[in-house]
């Protein structure tokens, strides 16, 4: 296969606090092809958030540290490069947007404004060329009206405004886009036009897309890969169909449980016992096992290695091992 | 409809297009609540009156500054609309010419503790840590001083005279500015246009002059006008001690400690000049709450 757009190699992203070391991200694996749509999904504060601060560079330092592995985009190691040149990938390469599309824009500047001063950035283009490139991307994003350019964030909507951030993000063209929540802030009808908008520039401009989400419905709608993270790690991977029909990991099945479902009367909503442990405190061997109605002895003591369960399927859990080692999951496929 | 939205060919994302929205222009927006808000306009007003007064000093007044008289300690009558001091001078002539000399000396002292105050802020701001810990502490020691005594002493090390009391009074103004600046940066660099605008590898001098600086506008017009009254006040009382502009220059704390002794026998030698200084005070404070309320979105009804 090709080089990948981006391969993290067992990241580990700590933040050393006064109250003690938080392992927010603790050996991370992930990659993402070319023009593949990848979704990473967990509950809040597993580390979503920040592997994609981390990839753009952007965690505060300190107190966060990039402890051990590497993130190589593009064939150089991003860990290894210094502001200025982590400055010139930003935006140009790797792209990012935001959750909450209400104050992403500087409400102080139009439109135009901001949009021109993103492609000015890096390109040195003049301004009257830079707007018309505005013009052309915020077309493609789906705003036809010129007059856009001239109007200050607020008196747009919200589904408007991410359509902006959506244009400022792709006007460059990067190879990555980093979307962290995008569809959370907006309601439903909105969040369905943003997808389709996402999915299509993806699918026009060949960007890979790395898609931070928490809602399995919008993976499902729009991944081609998805990556379950639990407490900085990875929990499970697999290819959209295998996951959402063959969970193998706990935990994605009490995430896909969690779902409401419209067809079906019940009292109550099914929600995974327990909380997410204090990142100060994270519990011996596996990391999910104190919330695990499956949990064995060996949970509790040991952490479980990542194994592969099924063709581009893999899942870190004891049960799965155990499967591994009574089938033989190459014979599976 | 005018214009119908154009399609992509190649993507099937709907477009939307809105009726373009009727919006007053924000300047005659925020003009038409500054005249509406009283205590703006009538701080305005005062003030407009004084730097009238100062721009057509020559014009308006009768006399010389400096000009002596026969007439001396002679009470307010036609000739001397404010009487005259006790060299003869016309009063009412140097209360206008010291409009002058306040307002010179309020504004370049502002000016340039803004300046100072907002940069050292915005760098304590906005890099935080040992640069945060130095600039604060040199705000600290400087606000721990009684100001008009800091103001005597820096006037004390740079001999007496007007520009010398405009560099006390600067001195003495830049904390105020630096943690208002300092604070401001502090919010506003948490927003998320800011990382927004960082994720799209802005540079960080950029993104302080683009982005922070002009969130800093209102605040810094306001407390920029309360500190003018402040400044002129300063000021006055520099040459009351006499520290700042020094005789024959009409200031009006000069001409305050120079009618100490005749309060009894000739008052209006000190009433002018220590209304025109009220005034002039309470314009500016007036003006600085008014732009408060009026940039102030909470307080709007």
């Amino acid at each position: 296969m090709a080089q990948p757009v981006l391969e993290i190699k067992h990241l580990k992203l700590h933040f050393f606090t006064d109250k003690g070391v938080v392992r927010a991200v603790d050996g991370l694996d992930l990659t993402v092809q070319k023009g593949e749509i990848v979704g990473l999904v967990g509950e809040s504060g597993c580390g979503k958030s920040v592997t994609s601060l981390a990839i753009m560079g952007l965690v505060p330092k300190p107190p966060g540290k990039i402890v051990d592995g590497s993130i190589i985009f593009a064939g150089q190691d991003l860990t290894k490069l210094n502001n200025k040149q982590m400055r010139q990938l930003r935006g140009k390469e790797i792209a990012m947007i935001f959750q909450e599309p209400m104050t992403s824009l500087n409400p102080l500047f139009t439109i135009g404004n901001q949009l021109i001063e993103a492609i000015r950035t890096h390109e040195k283009i003049s301004k009257k060329a830079a707007r018309e490139r505005a013009l052309d991307i915020l077309k493609k994003v789906g705003i036809a009206r010129e007059g856009v350019l001239d109007e200050y964030p607020h008196q747009l909507s919200g589904g408007m405004r991410q359509r902006v951030m959506i244009a400022m993000a792709m006007v460059l063209r990067p190879r990555l886009l980093i979307a962290d929540e995008p569809t959370t802030a907006l309601d439903v009808t909105i969040q369905a036009q943003i997808l389709d908008l996402m999915k299509s520039l993806n699918e026009e401009f060949g960007t890979s897309v790395l898609l931070i989400t928490h809602d399995l419905g919008v993976v499902a709608e729009m991944c081609d890969r998805i990556i379950v993270m639990y407490e900085g790690q990875v929990a499970e991977e697999a290819d959209q169909r295998r996951l959402f029909k063959n969970p193998a990991h706990p935990y994605t099945q009490g995430l896909l449980k969690s779902i409401p479902k419209l067809d079906e009367q019940k009292k109550r909503l099914y929600a995974i016992p327990g909380q997410v442990p204090s990142p100060f405190n994270l519990p011996a061997g596996c990391r999910f096992a104190p919330r695990c109605e499956f949990a064995m002895e060996i949970c509790r003591k040991e952490e479980p290695e990542i194994v592969k369960v099924d063709e581009k399927h893999f899942s870190r859990c004891f049960l799965n091992q155990k499967e591994a080692i009574d089938h033989g999951a190459h014979e599976r496929s | 409809m005018p214009s119908l939205p154009e399609m992509n060919e190649n993507s099937s994302v709907t477009s939307i297009d809105y009726a373009p929205s009727i919006h007053e222009s924000p300047v005659r927006y925020f003009l038409r609540a500054f005249w509406r808000h009283r205590s703006a306009a009538i701080g305005s007003v005062i003030i407009i009156l004084f730097i009238l007064l100062a721009v057509f000093a020559p014009v308006i007044t009768p006399y010389q500054y400096d000009q002596r008289s026969s007439a001396l300690l002679a009470s307010p009558s036609a000739s001397h609309w404010f009487g005259t001091d006790d060299m003869g001078r016309d009063i009412f002539t140097r209360v206008i010419y010291g409009a002058r000399i306040s307002l010179q000396v309020g504004f370049f002292a502002i000016a340039g503790s803004i300046v100072i105050g907002s940069f050292l802020g915005l760098i304590a701001g906005y890099y935080g840590r040992w640069r945060d810990t130095i600039i604060s502490r040199i705000f600290d020691i400087l606000l721990a001083f009684p100001s008009i005594l800091l103001a005597i002493a820096i006037v004390a090390i740079l001999g007496p005279g007007l520009n010398n009391a405009m560099i006390a009074v600067a001195v003495i103004n830049i904390p105020a500015f630096g943690r208002l600046m300092r604070s401001r940066v502090l919010s506003v660099k948490e927003e998320d246009f800011i990382l927004a605008a960082r994720a799209m590898g802005m540079k960080n001098s950029r993104i302080l002059w683009k982005h922070i600086l002009p969130n800093y506008w209102s605040p810094i017009l306001v407390q920029g006008t309360l500190g003018f009254a402040t400044a002129v006040i300063e000021a006055a009382a520099l040459g009351f001690l006499g520290l700042g502009a020094q005789p024959p220059q009409p200031e009006w704390g000069t001409m305050l400690s120079d009618s100490r002794e005749f309060i009894q026998l000739a008052p209006w030698t000190m009433i002018f000049p220590g209304l025109a200084i009220v005034c002039t005070v309470l314009g500016f404070n007036l003006l600085g709450d008014g732009l408060r309320d009026l940039f102030d979105p909470r307080m709007k009804e």
